[in-house]
């Protein structure tokens, strides 16, 4: 939404016919080819995850806005598109020649920009080097645009002017250049306004004003070139802010964008009285355009836990005044508990977890000491970044068949001090527990084709007793030997706890081995397993392959931190971490250590960049392989690369759920586009039902060449699934050897056939199988099945995935 | 006379029933100054090119044999679709000069012979690439439409001529003194629009995306699919290029053709490591002249069957 005032329009005409110092009064006459980039959301799209932004539709936005201004004032406008089809995308050569054959005066290519998720700031290119430009007017051009795009915002992360001619600034491309510049036969400029994968900018992308406050910028940059006379009019533009809190995507630490813009606000503008509404999409823009010169007021208001805030703004002809509000908390608010779970009083489970939702932000120490139970407990506490919602939960466990009291005191404060009005306090029953209780052992039982460097992990329903674990949980060989433990952890979490070790030797090839635990195993509070238990597995019957290795992960300097490297979303900014590992590792020391931690429930992506960026060849009948210590959290595994002209390709590698070194591997035909491929990046994408944090070691990246006698992996189908969770569409990729007969089905949780996907043979490579949820299919976790029998063998192999169906 | 050589052409052309493309040979044109160059059309009964530099700066002729260059003009846009007269002796071209940031365009004719240059128009907004039909040239500009022989003494038109031009995106066929314009596939924007050599067929490209054929009367013929920078190799092969790209630098390129007897395009390069732009046809549709993305010349001899 914009302001405008009626009043303008004479102020315009009064300026519309004047010619001051030579100047036009309008466009009239001039041609103007303009061209919004990409187009169609196919291949060459950007599409930013992060922020859900394509860069086709910010062009077009952009593009067509512009071309409404133009035409307003009597230039002829050219378009290359105003749509966003797939048939949009012309070539370069078509956009050119378009330009040539409307005989156009400039020519404007729209764009935003992408690199490493860190930076922010106007780019504008023309043809040529830096100081020899093919059309020296295009130059000009750029030079006035950076300048008019540079100024029409204060959330840049670099100040410095960023005008390149393409043949300098591609050097690699020697005098190729850019595609749509190199047969225009006008003075012609590419402008990236900013840059889509900086998340907050991301965010303001998506805003309609922000991508018309760039066309404003464009305007004026086209009339200076054209000695068209300026703008009579002015913009307000600016953002609404939570000062207190910083936003959990990367920013530039120091800038604008180190607070968190607040959404649906009211910002009205005096006099004229025009309110306009910042948008949901976590950017805070709003912009007043058409403004008269003079001086206006601008109020802030609506915002619930803030006071309306005023601001004073000074419009000038042909400029835009930032004006950024930054609303005063309503500091003398009496703190309230609005919420409080669980609801229920009875039967509460021995390590329930608690959780206070406060109206305000509370002072964490002060309502910490005056939360009080009855008996007495140790509490462990955590809180969300903006100290409103305090989770509790007691480090050992309630005690059973127990009646608590828990009440939070009138000591509890609010930040600015004011107090709770009146105690608030909660009564409650615990139920019975006679047994620690075994949640997950990993390799799970029976499962076959285990590594031959797992992390033995058990996960109880209790902090588990350190003693008591490392001496009653041993791992067996078929001799009944137990296996040296080394690195033990122990970890406590949401109440539970888990013990876990490697070993000291590998594990031997196609063997079984026992995890026995004895029944004296047992919790902090001394509740034991009972009764004794044990279960089997086997490992890989296959030795691992050699390979030759493209990224050894021995210079960590050449990797980016996760909040650095673009597309990463939804993780904790400090604590989520990529650096050099030299005790844990599997080919020589160091290897990559990633700990991520996710701050929402889903969606999350923890992308790691490899500036190296190795080129792994065009072989499709390789393998790209990398040594990965899991951490059975469930999330996704993905390895990220470029196709020719720095066109990502992602592929899915696998579901995170084994614990220790594996190699995993993807076929290099499953990776998109064709030709000189590079590895870029290694990602972890949060799945719903994934840890909300982990740990993971890389280390040695490497292209295999199937030999078919020696096969690299254990007989392993690289099975992938693709995307999980599952929309609208999925895609089932997995490798063959040899010919075989496959069986592809899809079960319910409960076990029953919902969908065979394939029933038949197919021959040795690669394999790509489609599936398309039926409108009837409740969304849920299924299991996708994968069944083998290799040609001229007996005896089926099975492989399967869990497939969450969403809709 | 035309009338009579179009029906021997049709007879010809209803007579043979596939037209299958290929190559003999590429060679490399290194002009003799090792400079980069985009071709921008050929001299007609010649072994001459006519190539340009960045930006379309500058006319040259380039000697396919040789390498040796010849310039005709420095001029700023002189490259941009060049023309020659049928009996291969003028090139008609269009400079331009951007004054106040505005595109201000003459037209110059080049004798090869003499190496005379003279001034057809002067300094106009709105100028037109010349378009030729036989040795008479149509010259455009925002101001004025005029028809010009430039070898004949008078300097006159002999009234008949067929030419096609576009105007504001649109084709436009002008015949005589009539003016014509032609809207085959609707409300757009028309490039890459040529005559047949028979003068019976239109080819064009709509909308930057498919490349299609009409007669005159603008009735669509043909759908050529995806055939850019379209030229006649004769009245029934286009040649054109299938040029990819990742919205910023050209990815790859391959020559294409459409036999308009089997009405079928066919592809006629398919190599990883060049890209192959902007062809032209030449001595009898024997030759193919390209140039690629990084500004190199190269010749294909082709055979037709």
């Amino acid at each position: 939404m914009k302001g405008r005032i009626g009043l303008l329009f004479l102020t315009l005409l009064a300026f519309c016919q004047v010619s001051v110092n030579g100047q036009k009064a309008d466009f009239t006459g001039i041609k103007i080819f303009v061209n919004p980039g990409h187009g169609g959301y196919d291949g060459d799209d950007r599409h930013m995850l992060a922020t859900d932004f394509w860069e086709s539709e910010g062009n077009l936005v952009k593009g067509l806005f512009l071309r409404d201004l133009l035409q307003a004032r009597n230039a002829m406008v050219y378009m290359s598109r105003t749509t966003n089809y797939t048939s949009d995308d012309l070539p370069l050569s078509t956009i050119a020649t378009m330009a040539n054959t409307a005989n156009a005066d400039i020519f404007i290519s729209i764009h935003s920009n992408g690199f490493d998720g860190t930076r922010n700031q106007p780019l504008v290119l023309f043809r040529g080097y830096d100081n020899q430009p093919v059309y020296s007017g295009a130059k000009v051009m750029a030079e006035i645009l950076w300048e008019k795009l540079f100024e029409k915002s204060n959330c840049w992360t670099h100040t410095f002017e960023w005008v390149k001619g393409d043949w300098t600034f591609y050097p690699d491309w020697g005098t190729q250049g850019l595609g749509v510049l190199r047969t225009l036969n006008m003075p012609g400029v590419l402008s990236e306004g900013s840059f889509h994968d900086y998340v907050p900018e991301g965010w303001r992308l998506r805003n309609n004003n922000h991508l018309h406050h760039e066309a404003w910028a464009m305007l004026r940059a086209l009339a200076e070139y054209e000695n068209v006379t300026p703008e009579p009019t002015g913009i307000i533009a600016g953002t609404v802010r939570d000062k207190l809190t910083s936003p959990e995507y990367y920013f530039k630490p120091g800038t604008k964008d180190e607070a968190i813009p607040i959404n649906n606000v009211t910002v009205t503008l005096l006099p004229g009285n025009i309110s306009v509404t910042t948008d949901n999409l976590n950017n805070g823009f709003f912009m007043f355009d058409s403004l008269a010169p003079g001086n206006y007021e601008i109020i802030c208001s609506g915002l619930s836990d803030f006071f309306n805030d005023t601001l004073t703004s000074t419009v000038l002809a042909g400029k835009t005044t930032l004006a950024d509000f930054l609303p005063q908390f309503d500091t003398i608010k009496v703190p309230v508990v609005t919420g409080m779970l669980p609801s229920t009083a009875d039967s509460i489970p021995f390590n329930q977890e608690f959780t206070f939702t406060f109206n305000i932000p509370m002072d964490r120490n002060k309502v910490q000491a005056a939360l009080v139970t009855e008996p007495a407990v140790s509490l462990l506490f955590q809180w969300d970044a903006k100290s409103r919602v305090m989770t509790v939960r007691p480090e050992a466990g309630f005690a059973s068949k127990t009646s608590y009291l828990m009440k939070l005191t009138t000591g509890t404060c609010s930040q600015w001090n004011v107090p709770l009005q009146a105690d608030y306090q909660v009564t409650f029953v615990t139920k019975s527990r006679t047994r620690l209780l075994t949640e997950k052992i990993w390799p799970s039982a029976s499962l076959t084709g285990v590594t031959l460097y797992p992390r033995i992990t058990v996960c109880f329903d209790a902090p588990v007793n350190h003693t008591s674990a490392t001496e009653g949980i041993r791992l067996l060989n078929i001799g009944s030997v137990a296996q040296a433990k080394v690195r033990e952890i122990f970890t406590t979490s949401g109440g539970k706890g888990s013990y876990s070790f490697e070993l000291a030797e590998a594990l031997q090839l196609n063997s079984n081995y026992r995890i026995v635990m004895d029944a004296g195993v047992k919790d902090l509070a001394g509740v034991t397993l009972g009764t004794a238990a044990e279960i089997s597995f086997a490992t890989r019957t296959k030795s691992y392959h050699g390979g030759s290795v493209v990224e050894s992960f021995d210079n960590t300097s050449a990797f980016w931190d996760p909040e650095t490297s673009g597309s990463t979303v939804g993780t904790d900014n400090p604590l989520t971490t990529f650096t050099a590992s030299h005790d844990i590792y599997r080919v020589g020391p160091p290897s990559g250590k990633l700990n991520y931690v996710f701050t929402g429930d889903e969606g999350g992506v923890c992308r790691v960049f490899d500036t190296a960026k190795p080129g792994i060849g065009s072989n499709t009948s390789q393998l790209f392989a990398m040594w990965v210590c899991g951490d059975l959290s469930n999330n996704y595994l993905e390895y990220w690369f470029y196709s020719p002209g720095y066109v990502n390709q992602i592929v899915a590698a696998a579901t995170i759920n084994w614990a220790g070194w594996d190699l995993i591997s993807i076929p290099v035909s499953s990776i998109g586009g064709s030709g000189e491929w590079q590895y870029h990046s290694v990602v972890v994408r949060q799945s719903a039902d994934g840890s909300g944090s982990g740990t993971m070691y890389f280390d040695d990246a490497m292209l295999i060449t199937p030999t078919g006698i020696d096969d690299p992996t254990d007989a392993g189908p690289d099975l992938v699934i693709y995307p999980n969770p599952l929309l609208t569409q999925g895609r089932v990729t997995f490798f063959l050897q040899s010919p075989s007969q496959t069986e592809l089905n899809i079960y319910s949780s409960e076990g029953s056939l919902v969908a065979n996907l394939f029933s038949g043979r197919r021959g040795s490579g690669p394999q790509t199988i489609e599936w398309i949820p039926g409108s009837a299919l409740a969304p849920g976790v299924y299991t996708l099945r994968l069944s083998l029998q290799e040609e001229g063998k007996t005896g089926w192999q099975h492989t399967s995935r869990r497939w969450v169906v969403v809709k | 006379m035309r009338i009579k050589g179009s029906l021997l052409l049709l007879a010809l052309t209803l007579t043979v029933s596939a037209q299958e493309m290929r190559v003999k040979g590429v060679s490399r044109v290194r002009p003799e100054d090792n400079g980069s160059y985009l071709l921008t059309g050929v001299v007609p009964g010649s072994s001459f090119l006519l190539v340009t530099g960045d930006g379309y700066k500058g006319l040259s002729m380039l000697n396919t044999r040789r390498g040796r260059l010849t310039v005709i003009s420095t001029d700023p846009g002189a490259g941009y679709e060049p023309a020659v007269t049928a009996d291969g002796q003028r090139v008609i071209f269009r400079t331009d000069n951007i004054s106040y940031n505005r595109k201000y365009s003459s037209v110059y004719s080049y004798d090869i012979r003499t190496r005379d240059r003279k001034l057809m128009m002067d300094a106009e907004r709105g100028v037109l690439p010349p378009a030729v039909s036989g040795n008479a040239v149509l010259l455009k500009s925002d101001g004025e439409t005029r028809i010009e022989n430039p070898a004949a003494e008078s300097l006159k038109s002999t009234g008949d001529e067929l030419f096609v031009v576009i105007e504001e995106m649109t084709p436009v066929l002008y015949r005589g003194g009539e003016r014509m314009p032609l809207k085959p596939s609707g409300e757009g924007y028309y490039i890459w629009v040529s005559l047949s050599p028979d003068g019976s067929m239109i080819l064009y490209n709509f909308q930057g995306r498919d490349t299609y054929i009409c007669d005159t009367g603008g009735k669509v013929l043909h759908d050529l699919g995806r055939v850019n920078a379209p030229r006649w190799l004769d009245n029934r092969i286009v040649i054109g290029m299938d040029d990819r790209d990742d919205g910023h630098m050209i990815t790859s390129s391959e020559l294409v053709y459409y036999s308009l007897p089997d009405r079928k395009r066919s592809v006629l390069t398919d190599t990883e490591n060049r890209s192959e732009m902007f062809p032209y046809s030449f001595d009898g549709g024997r030759k193919i002249a390209f140039s690629t993305d990084n500004g190199e010349i190269f010749v294909m001899k082709i055979s037709i069957r």
